[in-house]
């Protein structure tokens, strides 16, 4: 019998947890898993943390998301040598590997806009640890008059629609609560139109006018003045706000990666748009929010992302497309998808019930998604094929 | 510091990609920096025109050569 493979996987979020557990199922392969922390956590449940008070669907232990075989080891990686083939913990101990995938997501960093530490202690935001998200919830339920703001520092933020879902929540729960005619509710983004492509700004324009929430265009927030309750942006404007939430910089992981080269100016890691390898290995991937293979930082795109590397290793040429598959709820139970691909931009799909309802089917079975690729993934590729951004032009125009 | 010039190659990006590629530039740059900018969306030559306005830098030149349009920045409105 031939000796198996050593597939080492940094990171155990959707990526590096959905490829464990394809990879383990081929017996070519020895699968081991590191991630800092013994939970998974679904990211995407800071929004409904932040405005609805749901905790429900937060995290899991990472054990119980993966199929037997794969080996978790819980501790920190602090080095990637990828010439040697080696991985350096704080626990003092090295991995070897044959192949390895780098999956650790991004590190928020609000030291990166001025002001943005002092500014989440006050407020929270929905991109970094649930205690934030809870004091946005707070916030929003305690806020009677004044004018509420979400402005976009970093435009390569988590989940794109994120902002905008964040601001026409607001809006829900401020109308709820009856006070919604007291508070001025403003979105400041770095593009030239509300939402940054052209196609899907149609749809989210027309949702933001409805709703009577200004936008200010070409605003990236550079800097935060606590004490006047002002944000200024890159471009010279300035804003006051009486509570407000700046989306905070993203930058790669916190682990010293060799040889330098192979990350950018970010530390994400540099890696091919279509195979998600690591500049310079055949041996070496990056997949998810942390390389720059990811056109959108979404679970689903490391999901499809880990879908190739895992194609890939077994031999055969598969590539990502692009697609992304981004839910988007805008409040009272609507909602729509951003679906692009690298061919096509967001097709213009309307907020409807049911696309909601999609929304909220894919979060509630996301741990089942991640803990079976083998069940879900025949069933996501009937849907990606079918609603895929080429058809959905031809039907939607 | 002396000025630098930078070039942002956005080819291949729909659009705003541009534009958000020269917005994570531009916190970088100071005036007096050249930014030039490559690009293939068409939406491009629109959305630089506006960026400029707004932000009161200064386009130096814009044009389409055969492969991509090119908009070159100079740095002069950082606060």
């Amino acid at each position: 019998m031939s000796k198996k493979h050593k597939f080492l996987i940094v990171g155990g979020g959707a990526g590096g947890a959905i490829l464990a557990n394809i990879l383990v199922a081929n017996k070519e392969f020895d699968v081991t898993l590191i991630n800092d922390t013994p939970n998974h956590y679904y990211w995407p449940q800071l929004l409904q943390i932040a405005f609805r008070g749901d905790y429900s669907n937060l995290y899991r232990p990472l054990g119980s998301l993966l199929a037997k075989g794969v080996n978790l080891l819980t501790d920190r990686v602090e080095k990637i040598d990828l010439g040697n083939r080696k991985v350096s913990l704080k626990s003092g101990s090295e991995v070897d590997y044959d192949y390895i995938t780098i999956a650790p997501g991004i590190t928020i960093d609000h030291e990166g806009i001025a002001g943005n530490e002092k500014l989440v202690l006050q407020f929270g935001d929905f991109y970094s640890t649930p205690e934030n998200a809870s004091k946005v919830y707070n916030v929003i339920n305690n806020m009677n008059n004044g004018t509420f703001v979400i402005s976009v520092g970093d435009p390569y933020h988590r989940c794109p629609p994120s902002p905008y879902e964040g601001i026409l929540l607001a809006d829900e729960v401020f109308r709820m609560r009856g006070v919604r005619e007291n508070v001025r509710l403003v979105i400041a983004v770095p593009y030239p139109r509300p939402y940054p492509a052209e196609s899907f700004n149609e749809i989210i324009e027309a949702v933001l006018k409805e709703r009577g929430i200004e936008v200010m265009t070409f605003f990236t927030a550079d800097s935060i003045d606590v004490e006047k309750k002002t944000i200024t942006s890159l471009e010279g404007e300035t804003i006051s706000y009486d509570a407000a939430i700046v989306v905070p910089m993203h930058k790669g992981p916190k682990i010293e990666i060799k040889p330098e080269g192979v990350t950018n100016e970010d530390g994400l890691i540099v890696a091919d748009k279509f195979t998600n390898q690591v500049s310079g290995y055949d041996d070496a991937f990056a997949i998810g929010d942390a390389s720059t293979s990811a056109n959108a930082k979404t679970g689903v795109t490391a999901h499809l992302q880990a879908k190739v590397v895992a194609r890939r290793v077994m031999g055969f040429d598969a590539k990502n497309t692009g697609r992304t598959n981004c839910p988007t709820e805008i409040g009272f139970e609507m909602g729509t998808f951003v679906i692009s691909d690298y061919e096509h931009p967001p097709a213009k799909l309307r907020p409807s019930v049911f696309n909601f309802i999609m929304k909220r089917l894919f979060a509630d079975a996301y741990w089942d998604i991640v803990r079976h690729p083998e069940f879900w993934d025949p069933i996501f590729d009937v849907y990606f094929e079918n609603t895929s951004p080429e058809i959905l032009w031809k039907i939607l125009g | 510091m002396s000025e630098e010039k930078k070039v942002i190659d956005a080819r291949g990006l729909a659009c705003p990609g541009p534009i958000t590629n020269l917005t994570k530039a531009y916190r970088n740059a100071k005036n007096g920096d050249i930014l030039e900018i490559w690009a293939t969306d068409p939406g491009f030559k629109s959305d630089i025109k506006a960026w400029v306005e707004r932000t009161k830098n200064e386009l130096l030149d814009l044009k389409e050569e055969q492969d991509k349009i090119v908009a070159v920045i100079k740095i002069t409105a950082k606060k």
